[in-house]
């Protein structure tokens, strides 16, 4: 079999997995258009097979490369199921995907993606696959949201996914010329840390680096890797992306992202001093969310009324605070630097809602934080003593930040329990929406 | 034992130790001793061909070996579970029992009793709750409803469907402490249904 016939091949098996997959329900918004998104591409594919000499062997590579992501794609579509992870913060989620990551495609100038949603093994599954390689007859992109199967109902985890949009909305064409902007102009021309990769280097192998960030580098030097050589097996460009995805995490969660970052992040690196050649350091990326959120005024009660509520707060962020690496050599940024990319990066967030986090009144926390501690999903309802029941809408981060606050405040309810709560609380939140918006 | 009117529903949803939520239409699912229930969203249905017949000694064998491969196996493939979010449906074919979560959490006090039973307009149609459902004090969690269709033709069924009502009952408590403490401690939040044990207590009478 030839190479070109081996794709000829691969290309009909596509074509059958393809329609295997409709064998299965993909949720409310059904497999109409992805079926068709695919078939597109997948036409287009076979037809440049076709046209293609047998000797072109550049060309069939290229081919090779677009059945694989198709195939790779399909795949992991096809293991999307309802019930392997939480729908009600998916339907959420979308919203916010949906909103920030239109493109320019064949189809339009302001182009969603499609989302689809599937769970992999492992606590670090969380991901969004971007398609960075898409056949040009592609009309629209198709984000794949992956959540850890493990944790199905851990919502309050889940807020670590604003770090994925991050990645998503860099690699959108749209907004990825102003993002870059922004970190080149605030987080690098600035000077500091990240003015070069040479200055990252520098302060990576710094004489007065914490004991168990040496330690780090005694291991990586064995593996040959050195000052000198660094950001030769790193990579400084995601280095940059990473900081700059955290940041986006933070300001489109708000404060329980903050939450999930730092539970998540410490449980795969406990000491902090880890990094990869993707990721800068663990603890200093911890160490710059919660930082920036202080800048924000997250965590600022002087307006709150004394009682559990407020306790709960200054317990939550006292707690964060607490993890938070000591040593000065972790902070990479300083104030001024964040607080300006910060501003910039929200201004452009807003401009697409409801991808930036809005905080709402101590108010509507408090009742709702009142709701968790009877054991009650904590949703925008109260019943007035006529007997008439006033539904208001809540955004679902704020019932994710006040599940962290409870989880601080009331530690006698287990985990997964307070997680189940607030998963159903989404869902109730969505049916309390549906109806105010039809009413 | 009395059964709460609209008021004494009121002024104990106000009190807050009887806890129905949300209610999206207070005016009209809170009616004259009753409150209507909305369908949550998710169905679990008996799976055909995962069982030749119902026999309580499957649950009593199961029950001495809970852990165990078989046991997990016959829980776990005896229902099929489908999520059907908002505006999705599902379709309750003739003759079909579906477990189904209300959209309402629900708490009870200690000296209230909730009996829920299906609505008379749509048992009209065939929709029926199969047994009148009676839930304890200190219960909280979802109510499960048990679906079945009795008619002829299917009934399409959509998420925050008003399916069921409950209405509450007051207890005669001798020793009001005593009864508080055991139903505080009694019940776990429940937030699925999930299928019962048929020989949970009975094992004496079962070979």
């Amino acid at each position: 079999m030839s190479s070109k016939e081996f794709l000829r091949q691969e290309c009909k098996n596509i074509k059958d997995v393809l329609e295997e997959t409709l064998r299965f329900k993909y949720g409310l918004d059904g497999s109409k258009e992805f079926f068709e998104e695919c078939e597109t591409r997948r036409t287009f594919i076979e037809s440049e097979i076709n046209n293609v000499p047998e000797s072109d062997y550049s060309s069939l590579e290229d081919i090779g490369i677009n059945i694989n992501e198709l195939s790779g794609l399909i795949s992991r579509i096809e293991r999307s199921s309802l019930g392997e992870y939480s729908w009600p913060f998916v339907e959420e989620l979308k919203k916010i995907a949906i909103a920030v990551c239109r493109e320019s495609t064949l189809i339009g100038n302001d182009t969603p993606p499609k989302v689809y949603v599937l769970s992999d093994g492992g606590l670090d599954a969380y991901r969004i696959y971007t398609e960075p390689n898409r056949p040009r007859v592609s009309r629209r992109r198709i984000l794949t949201i992956v959540f850890p199967r493990t944790l199905k109902y851990f919502v309050l985890l889940h807020p670590i996914l604003g770090h994925e949009v991050g990645h998503a909305i860099w690699r959108c064409s749209k907004l990825q010329y102003e993002l870059k902007k922004i970190v080149q102009e605030e987080l690098i021309d600035s000077g500091g840390k990240f003015e070069s990769p040479a200055s990252t280097a520098s302060w990576i192998y710094d004489k007065n680096s914490p004991l168990a960030i040496k330690n780090y580098l005694s291991f990586l030097s064995k593996h040959g890797i050195n000052d000198a050589n660094l950001f030769h097996w790193a990579d400084w460009e995601a280095w940059k992306e990473e900081i700059l995805c955290d940041l986006i995490g933070l300001l489109s969660f708000g404060p329980s992202f903050v939450a999930a970052h730092c539970e998540l992040l410490y449980a795969l690196a406990p000491t902090g001093a880890s990094f990869g050649d993707e990721h800068p350091p663990v603890g200093s990326r911890i160490k710059m969310v919660i930082r920036a959120a202080n800048l924000l005024g997250y965590n600022d009660t002087s307006g709150l009324s004394d009682g559990d509520y407020k306790e709960g707060v200054n317990k939550f962020w006292t707690n964060l605070d607490a993890r938070k690496q000591d040593d000065p050599w972790y902070d990479i940024f300083s104030d001024q630097q964040l607080i300006s990319v910060m501003e910039r990066i929200s201004t452009l967030l807003g401009q697409y809602p409801p991808a930036l986090y809005q905080e709402t009144t101590p108010e509507v926390l408090s009742a709702l934080f009142n709701k968790v501690q009877k054991q009650v999903p904590p949703v925008g309802y109260e019943i007035n003593e006529d007997g008439l029941g006033i539904c208001k809408k809540v955004d679902f981060r704020n019932i994710l930040y006040v599940g962290w606050i409870a989880k601080q405040q009331i530690p006698d309810m287990p985990f997964l329990k307070l997680n189940q709560l607030c998963e159903y609380a989404i869902l109730q939140q969505r049916g309390i929406d549906i109806f105010l918006d039809g009413v | 034992m009395s059964a709460l009117s609209r008021s004494s529903l009121i002024k104990r949803l106000n009190q807050g130790d009887l806890v129905v939520s949300p209610i999206l239409k207070s005016d009209e699912q809170i009616g004259g001793s009753s409150i209507d229930l909305r369908m949550g969203a998710v169905v679990l249905v008996s799976r055909a061909g995962a069982q030749s017949h119902l026999d309580p000694s499957f649950y009593k064998k199961n029950s001495n070996d809970s852990s165990g491969h078989s046991s997990i196996e016959t829980k776990k493939q005896k229902h099929e579970r489908f999520d059907i979010p908002f505006n999705d449906s599902f379709l309750l074919h003739p003759g079909m029992l579906a477990l189904v979560p209300t959209y309402e959490w629900v708490v009870l006090p200690y000296d209230l009793q909730g009996v829920v039973t299906a609505r008379s307009s749509w048992a009209r149609e065939g929709l029926n709750i199969a047994t009148a459902t009676i839930i304890n004090p200190g219960y909280k969690g979802i109510i499960t409803l048990e679906l079945a269709n009795f008619g002829e033709i299917p009934i399409r069924l959509y998420p925050g469907l008003r399916l069921a009502q409950i209405a509450f009952y007051e207890l005669k408590c001798e020793k009001p402490d005593a009864d508080k403490q055991l139903t505080e401690s009694q019940f776990d939040m429940s937030f699925e249904p999930s299928g019962g044990d048929i020989s949970a207590g009975d094992e004496p009478f079962i070979p």
